[in-house]
């Protein structure tokens, strides 16, 4: 069983080059996540005034910062935070937004009309401003910044789970499986919600993409992760200031990690789709 | 032959509430299983037959109403019955099989999963047994190579393959009245004959009543002993094949049969009944064939009556042939 599915997963990695480079991608992008201290060639906190605003050179490939440390190492033990807002602000909103969605698409009625007034409420707000309203009114935390990069995400999933069950409440297979006995829990646990999860995994691969831009963001006007935490948002938000006298590199390489990132995971979500999508398994 | 309906439908009537108003899509239908036996119920499209079906199962639309009417199932009314009750006795007692295969086995699950599923519901298998009972099931329904099978995902597998899961499916707690709602429509012919061959040998293997819904009055008069006739939510005629077939009474059985193809019938010799289903809103002649009827005469508007020319042979009509 699992070989099969690992075997399915190698044959859609290979079948598509761009697949193949976003999963690439993601191996690197997630290597350095959890490695990240470990291949940093210098401390990304020490700071050496002999060598302030150096230019990429063969010593430091990324060049340094103002306060002579070492940009490659900051880029580097960045990611893991970074990868990490991403991930648990997605899959936080995936889980509750998917969960009260399908319930509202099959139970319709009330239930429905709560879910979808609550989000329309989150989506009638700027969403990055809501953001900031989040992490403002409930403190300049990392956890802050993932509860409201999930809470703006939310409306995203609600709306696809509630469309896409509601699709599936009336489907041949749903009305098969009460007839074989399964009570309403049972049916939306078993034979409703699955078959929601293929597209939805194409949104939260885009997402994961989308979250990251919005913590990046957060981080670049002052908000969540501080100084002098190395973080992607925070770096580009450094380097602003000094690319006008010509310090290019200090907002560029960071950018260029971050431009990278949500690259992949725009490239990934139809590979993901394919993997976890049995029908396409041919 | 005395022996208690194991499925005994009285005064079952439905109604629909719809934007344009209320269809009446069932009126006063009565018929009755016995154990073991194969009841068709034929009727053309538009004649509640299905209705009829998914009454008995409990899973009519809800803009359905069930105006009155009984459905009495081994002692117990299963259209007022607990939504608990009919649960438990859904896939365990009572088993249905749907007319399109493909939509009605869940595409992202493998098929021996989803009778594990059900077998783990009903059928008192530990969880280490029921893959095995699963495979076994397969194999039943003529599936070959069952074991790899299990593992095989809806799409993967043809209509008839898809039919022969949904049975197996059905069957796999042995239940004691299974609903065939046009088992073999879409499905090639040399298939049909093996799909209804196989629910006929394994129902006397069991002794499982079953309510055969079909258009087709050949697949009827082939696999059932009794056939029930419906026409616009009304039970003309209902009486065992062979006599229907001899001696029908009701006007409408006899254009049906009339406008079967059949051995040695040429297709002139084949007769469409005239006019269409009338519109089952608002206010209805007592007898809903009587527009299109070439017996009508002007009593046939007074409440039809249920006559028993025969025992065991009813028809509702003033002016049976």
């Amino acid at each position: 069983m699992t070989a099969a599915a690992l075997r399915h997963a190698r044959y859609v990695v290979t079948e598509n080059p761009l697949t193949l480079v976003a999963f690439s991608l993601l191996l690197v992008l997630l290597l350095l996540a959890a490695l990240g201290p470990l291949l940093a060639p210098f401390d990304p906190l020490k700071s050496d005034s002999a060598n302030t605003l150096k230019p990429p050179s063969t010593r430091h490939w990324f060049g340094t910062d103002q306060l002579g440390r070492d940009m490659l190492s900051r880029v580097i033990v960045a990611t893991r935070l970074d990868v990490a807002i991403a991930f648990s602000a997605v899959s936080l909103s995936f889980v509750m937004g998917s969960l009260a969605g399908a319930c509202a698409g099959v139970f319709g009625g009330w239930t429905e009309r709560i879910v979808s007034r609550l989000s329309d409420t989150i989506m009638a707000f700027p969403l990055f401003v809501l953001a900031m309203g989040i992490v403002a009114a409930l403190g300049n935390s990392v956890c802050n910044v993932i509860l409201a990069t999930a809470v703006i995400n939310l409306p995203f999933y609600v709306r696809m789970a509630r469309a896409e069950a509601n699709v599936r409440r009336e489907a041949g297979f749903v009305e098969a499986a009460r007839l074989s006995g399964n009570g309403t829990m049972r049916v939306l646990a078993v034979h409703i919600y699955p078959n929601c999860l293929p597209p939805m995994m194409v949104q939260a691969s885009l997402n994961l993409g989308w979250a990251m831009l919005n913590a990046a963001g957060l981080a670049f006007i002052g908000l969540g992760v501080r100084p002098p935490t190395p973080e992607w948002g925070i770096l580009v938000a450094e380097g602003a200031s000094f690319i006008l006298s010509g310090e290019w590199w200090i907002a560029l390489f960071p950018g260029l990690a971050l431009m990278l990132a949500v690259f992949c995971f725009n490239l990934m979500g139809d590979g993901l789709r394919d993997m976890i999508d049995p029908r396409w398994r041919t | 032959m005395a022996a208690a309906p194991l499925l005994s439908v009285e005064n079952l009537s439905v109604e629909f509430r719809t934007r344009d108003g209320v269809v009446k899509a069932l009126e006063r239908v009565s018929f009755g299983i016995r154990r073991g036996e194969t009841v068709g119920v034929v009727g053309e499209s538009g004649s509640g037959k299905s209705v009829t079906a998914f009454a008995v199962m409990r899973i009519l639309d809800p803009a359905a109403r069930i105006t009155c009417g009984r459905a009495i199932f081994d002692g117990v009314d299963l259209l007022t019955a607990r939504e608990e009750e009919i649960e438990e006795r859904r896939g365990r007692d009572l088993a249905m099989i749907f007319q399109n295969p493909r939509t009605a086995l869940n595409p992202i699950r493998q098929v021996g999963r989803q009778i594990v599923d059900v077998l783990l519901r009903h059928g008192g298998v530990g969880r280490r047994e029921a893959p095995g009972r699963a495979v076994q099931l397969l194999a039943q329904v003529q599936i070959p190579d069952p074991e790899r099978r299990y593992h095989a995902y809806p799409f993967e597998l043809s209509g008839g393959m898809c039919q022969r899961v949904m049975i197996a499916l059905a069957l796999a707690c042995g239940p004691s009245l299974l609903v065939a709602d046009e088992p073999t429509t879409g499905l090639d012919v040399t298939t049909q004959a093996a799909i209804m061959d196989l629910i006929d040998d394994l129902a006397r293997a069991r002794q499982m009543a079953t309510l055969l819904i079909t258009h087709d009055l050949g697949l009827a008069a082939e696999h059932c002993e009794r056939i029930v006739v419906m026409h616009a939510g009304h039970v003309v005629e209902s009486a065992p094949t062979g006599e229907l077939f001899s001696n029908p009474r009701h006007p409408y059985t006899a254009r049906l049969l009339a406008a079967t193809p059949g051995p040695g019938v040429s297709l002139e010799a084949l007769a469409a009944i005239p006019g269409g289903l009338p519109d089952l809103r608002g206010a209805l002649p007592s007898c809903r064939y009587s527009k299109r009827c070439e017996r009508y005469a002007p009593f046939c508007d007074e409440p039809l009556p249920m006559a028993e020319p025969v025992p065991g042979h009813t028809v509702a009509c003033w002016k049976p042939l």
